[in-house]
């Protein structure tokens, strides 16, 4: 009986014992997801961190909306073809001929909070430690015009991403907490218009 | 005799000597098509910015690789630019792009930041919109991820340095960076730019080889493994490669035709292998002469010379044609000393006119004329120096040809004198001149430069294509700008480009360079400093508190503004190893003044660019200068021609008595007539040159009607000799008419049919008794 525990123990922990493809595999899979975040951003010259909340929607692959609710109202959309603010009812379009980074950024940022693993390893070095029940991975630039900007990026979560950190050259910091997270089969409405529907 | 022999020998082992080491040096043969031009220009410092860009131009090669995939297109960019790198024919080759330092350029730029705005900015603070500039900064705040180049939000609240930086034109027009690779694309086919330094110059024949071999090589890889890709090139060492690949083919055939031709009129007249053999030696040490004294005097010698000199050949051998003639002439009772007395009037005659006919040119202005003067001069000097001292020692012998040859001339003059004489043959003449005239009405004159260079069709066609797809202008014509300072230069390059930029807007011009869009002028600098004051000042930092940022580092933003009033200068500018692109555009300082080039991209019309000058800068067009320059020789060179003609009209007349002085002047006449005609009637410009081949039928011309009047009881003879020189001299120069150098090709054509036309009529002379 004492043996048969024990094996059963062990089984379990190589069950449990996974990779960054098994991560990437738990955490991919569905095309949209929904989420609340609070981030907070420790900058030098600022005399304290700057908080926001709000909202975000992700179309895996196409883009993610980046709904700011407090301490003002502003959203981002950010694709690798066009980075578009609403703000004050307005909205500014601007495309990738004009911002020559915003292919690599949107990547990333799509790569990084849908979780895709296998993008991520051709830009990053990827670390992973702990179990699918709770894992930490720490995400180290590849790429010189990458690490000029960015030092380390570290995710923490368990079925899905729930907390991030962005460590910046210049010295700052972005730490930002997911809530609420929800994976929707059908595209959210807010999306439309700025995502094609995915089929 | 002897004595004679013995100071040729030494004289061919001294031109030996000088040849050898003349053409040991690197660079001997230059191959550089229009770096020979004559200085044109009026503005004292114009001539040194056609320099400064030829420069800079003249080390780079660019090469395109197209393919119908972004993906092909790059594995042929990289595999072609490794082939090349390994090749080790280039100082630096370039694919991917090195990430810029772009810390090293933000903090060059930093302290000079207050008085650098972006076109884009500058527009929304002059409308009082400070909207964008906020939004910038809440991006930079709140925005999850960092974007896009980054200056210290410290110093660079608004980022107003950063997208100074970002909206600089640090690419050529047509293309953009694609993951660092400079690529474009343009229906449907996929572009990637490879551009590579070369460690020596362009026209060093050794360094055209061996780039041309690795090119070759590399594109041969390419065909096996991207066969899809295909490869543009643009780079002054293809074109040189390419004119010396031509010359060197040229040259091949007019020497070899020439020498054939010749040998085989040996053998068919003389039937004898010796003068065969001995009519080449003249003609050797004529060209080696002429070949060497140019590398001495001018310290390289041209390929344009060197494939013209080919075709001295034709004339060269004539002197000793005319010994060999007489030789034949006189059959058993051949005296080698009496045969070279019974010549030597004549050939020596004969040398002057030459000497006369190329001599005018030593004095034109245009090097790769004097050089063909020279090349011309001393290698006929030397050919009848050769005859003259060496054949009749090596002549003694009588010659074993038959005199049988000589009836058919004698056949001819009897015939000449029967049937064309007197009033007849002033009819002949005037109706043979009436012939020339509808040619002579269709004639047109055309000075373009580039009739002096061929360029071959499948490099030009690659160099537009490159043009149009990276936007670059072809370097040739420019904008000058100068000014009492340097400050003054930039405020009149923007007042320059506000026009330029008209013009781009409305389609005619493309793109352009100019320094003072990395460097403002001081004026500007102090505008936008006092536009981005407002972004800045007390109300402007009390906001940026309200936000958060802290109070240390708005007091230092503060006192910074305070005291930077130093505007960014282009000699600042020009030690960052960021100014490259521009780095030639700079001409500085010289007696006291400024200056700097505006150099356009592409464009369509060059009379829309010219009317763009505004006061202080000038339209700098070299080769339309030159080719206005050519235009005042040819018209000077015409009054020269018809000043010789009538000086020796004037001669003859003086020594032969008027009739007979015109009768032995009309051949020549009719012979420019008639090559001038022909160049109307096929459809070929009038040149510069064509007048210099002109005075060279000339010259031709009057010796054959002074050798016929010379030549007394022996005129059978004479006329084989000239009908022989003349068939040499028609076979060379017509072989000149076959080079793809339109210059060549129209001198060549000119002699011939003025030589032929000269020589038929040339039996006429002795038709009066």
């Amino acid at each position: 009986m004492k043996y048969l525990a024990l094996v059963l123990c062990l089984l379990s922990q190589t069950a449990a014992a996974f990779d960054t493809q098994q991560l990437g595999q738990t955490l991919t899979q569905s095309p949209y997801l929904q989420a609340r975040f609070t981030q907070e951003k420790s900058i030098a010259a600022m005399s304290r961190p700057l908080k926001t909340e709000g909202q975000l929607m992700l179309a895996r692959d196409a883009g993610v909306l980046w709904q700011i609710e407090k301490p003002y109202t502003i959203a981002y959309f950010l694709s690798a073809e066009q980075l578009i603010e609403f703000a004050d009812g307005q909205k500014t379009v601007q495309d990738a001929a004009k911002l020559p980074w915003l292919k690599q950024v949107s990547t990333v940022m799509n790569a990084l909070l849908a979780g895709d693993t296998v993008r991520l390893a051709t830009l990053f070095e990827l670390r992973l430690s702990g179990s699918a029940a709770h894992w930490q991975l720490s995400l180290v630039p590849k790429k010189p015009e990458l690490a000029y900007v960015i030092t380390r990026i570290e995710l923490q979560g368990a079925a899905q991403i729930e907390a991030m950190q962005l460590i910046e050259a210049s010295g700052d910091k972005t730490a930002i907490r997911f809530s609420a997270i929800t994976t929707p089969i059908a595209q959210p409405a807010a999306l439309n218009g700025l995502v094609s529907t995915k089929p | 005799m002897k004595t004679r022999f013995g100071i040729w020998l030494l004289l061919c082992l001294l031109l030996g000597l000088l040849a050898w080491l003349g053409f040991s040096r690197p660079g001997a043969i230059q191959t550089d098509l229009l770096a020979l031009l004559p200085a044109t220009e009026s503005h004292p410092r114009a001539e040194e910015a056609v320099a400064a860009l030829a420069h800079q131009g003249e080390r780079r090669s660019l090469y395109l690789l197209a393919a119908p995939s972004r993906a092909e297109a790059r594995a042929a960019g990289a595999q072609f630019a490794a082939q090349l790198d390994d090749a080790k024919v280039y100082r630096a080759v370039r694919y991917t792009l090195p990430t810029p330092p772009l810390a090293k350029l933000i903090a060059s730029l930093l302290p000079y930041r207050f008085g650098l705005l972006s076109e884009a900015d500058r527009a929304a603070l002059l409308s009082g919109n400070n909207a964008p500039f906020e939004q910038a900064l809440m991006r930079r705040l709140y925005s999850p991820l960092a974007t896009g180049l980054a200056t210290p939000l410290a110093q660079d609240p608004y980022g107003l340095l950063a997208r100074f930086i970002e909206s600089r034109p640090w690419l050529m027009g047509g293309l953009h960076l694609d993951e660092g690779v400079l690529a474009t694309e343009r229906n449907g086919q996929h572009y990637v730019l490879i551009s590579a330094e070369l460690s020596g110059s362009a026209f060093d024949d050794e360094l055209q080889q061996r780039v041309q071999a690795a090119v070759d090589s590399a594109e041969a890889l390419l065909a096996r493994t991207q066969p899809a890709a295909t490869l543009l090139r643009l780079g002054a060492i293809h074109y040189g490669a390419a004119a010396r690949a031509q010359a060197e083919s040229e040259m091949s055939v007019i020497g070899t035709g020439s020498g054939l031709g010749i040998a085989v009129l040996m053998l068919l007249v003389f039937r004898a292998l010796r003068e065969l053999l001995l009519s080449y030696l003249p003609v050797l040490i004529g060209i080696a002469t002429g070949a060497t004294a140019c590398v001495w005097v001018f310290g390289h010698i041209h390929v344009l010379t060197l494939v013209f000199g080919a075709s001295l050949i034709g004339v060269a051998v004539d002197y000793p044609l005319h010994y060999f003639v007489a030789r034949l002439a006189a059959g058993s009772h051949w005296q080698a000393e009496r045969g070279l007395k019974q010549i030597g009037p004549g050939i020596t005659l004969g040398l002057l006119a030459s000497l006369l006919g190329y001599g005018g040119l030593l004095f034109a202005p245009f090097s790769v004329l004097q050089q063909i003067a020279l090349y011309s001069t001393a290698g006929l000097i030397a050919a009848w120096a050769s005859t003259v001292l060496a054949l009749p020692l090596l002549l003694k012998t009588p010659s074993r040809a038959g005199t049988a040859l000589l009836r058919v001339p004698e056949r001819i003059l009897a015939l000449a004198q029967q049937h064309l004489s007197g009033p007849r043959l002033w009819l002949l003449f005037a109706l043979l001149g009436l012939l020339c005239l509808p040619g002579l009405y269709r004639l047109k004159a055309n000075d373009d430069v580039h009739l002096l260079v061929s360029l071959p069709p499948a490099l030009k066609a690659q160099e537009a294509q490159i043009r149009a797809l990276a936007g670059g202008g072809a370097g040739n014509q420019f904008f000058l700008v100068e000014g009492r300072s340097a400050a003054e230069v930039l405020e009149r390059e923007e007042a320059l480009r506000r026009r330029l930029d008209g013009l781009i807007s409305s389609g005619t011009l493309a793109t352009y360079s100019a320094l003072s869009r990395f460097v403002p002028s001081p004026a500007r600098q102090a505008e936008d400093r006092a536009l981005s004051a407002t972004l800045l000042n007390e109300t402007g930092r009390a906001h940026l508190a309200e936000l958060g940022f802290a109070p240390p580092v708005l007091e230092a933003l503060a006192s910074e503004q305070a005291n930077s009033s130093a505007p960014l200068t282009p000699a600042i500018w020009l030690n960052t190893p960021f100014a490259d692109s521009v780095r030639a555009l700079w001409l500085g300082e010289k007696d006291g003044r400024y200056a700097s080039i505006v150099l356009p991209g592409a464009y369509q019309e060059g009379a829309a660019l010219r009317a763009a000058a505004v006061p202080g800068t000038h339209f700098i067009d070299k080769t339309a200068s030159v080719s206005r320059l050519f235009t005042r020789y040819r018209q000077q060179a015409s009054w020269l021609v018809g000043l010789a003609f009538a000086a020796v009209l004037g001669l003859l007349m003086f020594r032969y008595g008027a009739r007979r002085g015109l009768l032995a002047m009309s051949p020549s006449l009719i012979a420019v007539a008639c090559a001038l005609a022909v160049l109307g009637l096929i459809g070929l410009p009038l040149t510069l040159f064509n007048i210099i081949a002109l005075m060279l039928v000339l010259g031709i011309g009057i010796d054959y009607a002074i050798f016929m009047l010379e030549g007394g009881e022996h005129g059978a003879a004479t006329l084989l000799a000239v009908s022989l020189s003349a068939l040499t001299t028609v076979l060379s120069f017509g072989l000149l008419a076959l080079s793809a150098t339109p210059a060549l090709q129209t001198f060549g054509l000119s002699v011939l049919v003025g030589i032929a036309v000269a020589h038929t009529l040339t039996p006429l002379i002795r038709g009066r008794g």
